[in-house]
């Protein structure tokens, strides 16, 4: 390696006894070079020498200097070294270690165990949002859109604003060797108010929250349009049965209102469906009469169709009576 | 008129419609053309053509006693989008409770209004009514001429 020889405006500055001890360090330090050539030759032939002189003579002595101030923390990384000992990481020095398929947010640090002690007696502890450990099917709500956008292709602003109610939550359990294993269930409405519903299950061991999220997704995806009478009623009567729920609905006057089951009430909330008139008879099992409601519904025919199947016109007659 | 002949009729054209058969006889009685031609009207057949058992008549035939009892009538059956037009067909009268209703009757009827037994007209809906022992005409006709029948079938 060579040294940076001693600049000459040192030279010029400095006092006869500083030169004297100046020139024994430029000598020392040629001296040194000789012993480094010397050393080199033994390993590179002489034209290799003179490309690293040339090379070296490239870096300027400010750089090096530079370097050598800001200490190890400049310097470039280097291979790791062969005989170290990887089977320990140090939490502190090192990086963690990162396992796939964690999900988007997650961590790779290990969730502190959340144990009910009699000094503890179910206080848990809370981080801040960003350090917050999020389990695999976490996403924030910006995500969860635009997941959903780019599965579906749907504007992120109309999924975000469409009306969206978890009809029915229970928790259900499998019995197995090991025990009562429970798992949430959720079934979740979504709608526009304006004729476009969906209906979405969502299921988890996790907890009720994933579920629910997972409804929404379900819901979401299968959004369909679904016809109505003046946009506010079913066109014609209802009788169907879906496993063993029978249902019995009735079209109703403007202004007359929701008087239904409570289930198909919120269906119709979200379909945007204002007067409705009707009974559920036999089982009102609410799983199946909202999956039966939604059949149902999508099963109508509306007024165009009848019509064009059997070749009439359609005439709204108040339209053409008040018209000019 | 007889009201077997008539269930058969009804039983026959859902059979068919279930299995999207395009064209089909029907026997060939007063009762059954009237209806027939009904159905036409209000667009629930393509066609209603006179022919024999073998099919629809090319060239006009009469109908005398040597062939009266090959004649039948050919009727053509709609679909549209993978689902028949004729989604049901079914009686209103049993031999055991038929309704006899007034002209008032018959016109609430044909406003959309549930008339004893007789559940309300649904859209795209028609009833047929008989209002003299060989007339049969549709609930909107017989409501406008203020005449008083008995309801028949009722085909959606």
């Amino acid at each position: 390696m060579f040294r940076p020889q001693v600049p000459r405006s040192i030279l010029s500055l400095t006092p006869r006894r500083l030169l004297a001890l100046q020139s024994s360090a430029a000598e020392k330090s040629a001296q040194k070079t000789a012993a480094h050539i010397e050393y080199l030759l033994k390993f590179y032939n002489p034209k290799l020498l003179q490309s690293i002189k040339i090379t070296e003579s490239l870096v300027s002595p400010k750089d090096y200097v530079d370097l050598k101030k800001r200490g190890d923390s400049a310097r470039s990384r280097l291979a790791p070294d062969v005989n170290a000992d990887l089977s320990k990481t140090d939490p502190e020095w090192d990086e963690p270690i990162m396992y796939p398929n964690q999900g988007i947010n997650a961590t790779p640090y290990p969730r502190i165990p959340q144990m009910q002690a009699l000094d503890n007696l179910g206080m848990q502890l809370r981080f801040k949002e960003k350090d917050a450990i999020r389990g695999p099917s976490k996403r924030s709500r910006f995500q969860f859109f635009e997941e959903l956008h780019k599965l579906t292709g749907m504007d992120v602003d109309y999924m975000r604003l469409l009306y969206m109610r978890p009809i029915h939550m229970k928790r259900v359990s499998c019995q197995t060797s090991k025990g009562k294993i429970p798992n949430f269930f959720c079934i979740t409405v979504v709608g526009d108010r304006n004729g476009m519903l969906g209906l979405g299950q969502g299921k988890s061991r996790d907890g009720m929250r994933t579920a629910l999220e997972k409804a929404h997704w379900d819901a979401i995806k299968n959004l369909q349009p679904i016809p109505r009478y003046e946009k506010r009623t079913i066109v014609g009567e209802m009788n169907y049965k879906y496993h063993a729920v029978k249902l019995f609905m009735k079209p109703a006057p403007p202004g007359y209102g929701l008087r239904v089951n409570h289930n198909i009430f919120e269906i119709c909330q979200a379909a945007g469906i204002k007067d409705l008139s009707g009974k559920v008879y036999k089982s009102r099992n609410s799983m199946n009469v909202i999956k039966g409601f939604i059949e149902a519904l999508t099963k109508q025919r509306s007024l165009e169709d009848l019509a064009a199947g059997r070749g009439k016109k359609v005439v709204d007659l108040r339209k053409v009576y008040y018209s000019a | 008129m007889s009201l077997v002949h008539l269930s058969n009729l009804c039983a026959h054209l859902k059979n068919c419609s279930h299995v999207n058969i395009a064209k089909t006889s029907i026997p060939f009685s007063r009762m059954h053309l009237q209806v027939a031609l009904g159905l036409y009207r209000e667009g629930f057949l393509s066609s209603v053509q006179k022919g024999s058992t073998s099919g629809p008549d090319q060239k006009p035939v009469d109908v005398t006693p040597d062939n009266i009892a090959t004649r039948r009538l050919w009727v053509d059956l709609k679909y549209r989008k993978n689902t028949p037009v004729i989604r049901e067909i079914s009686m209103i009268l049993r031999p055991g409770r038929k309704v006899n209703m007034t002209s008032t009757e018959i016109r609430a009827l044909a406003s959309g209004l549930a008339v004893r037994f007789v559940q309300p007209l649904q859209p795209a809906e028609v009833i047929f009514v008989r209002t003299l022992p060989t007339e049969i005409m549709e609930v909107q006709e017989a409501a406008k001429k203020g005449l008083a029948g008995m309801a028949l079938c009722r085909v959606k």
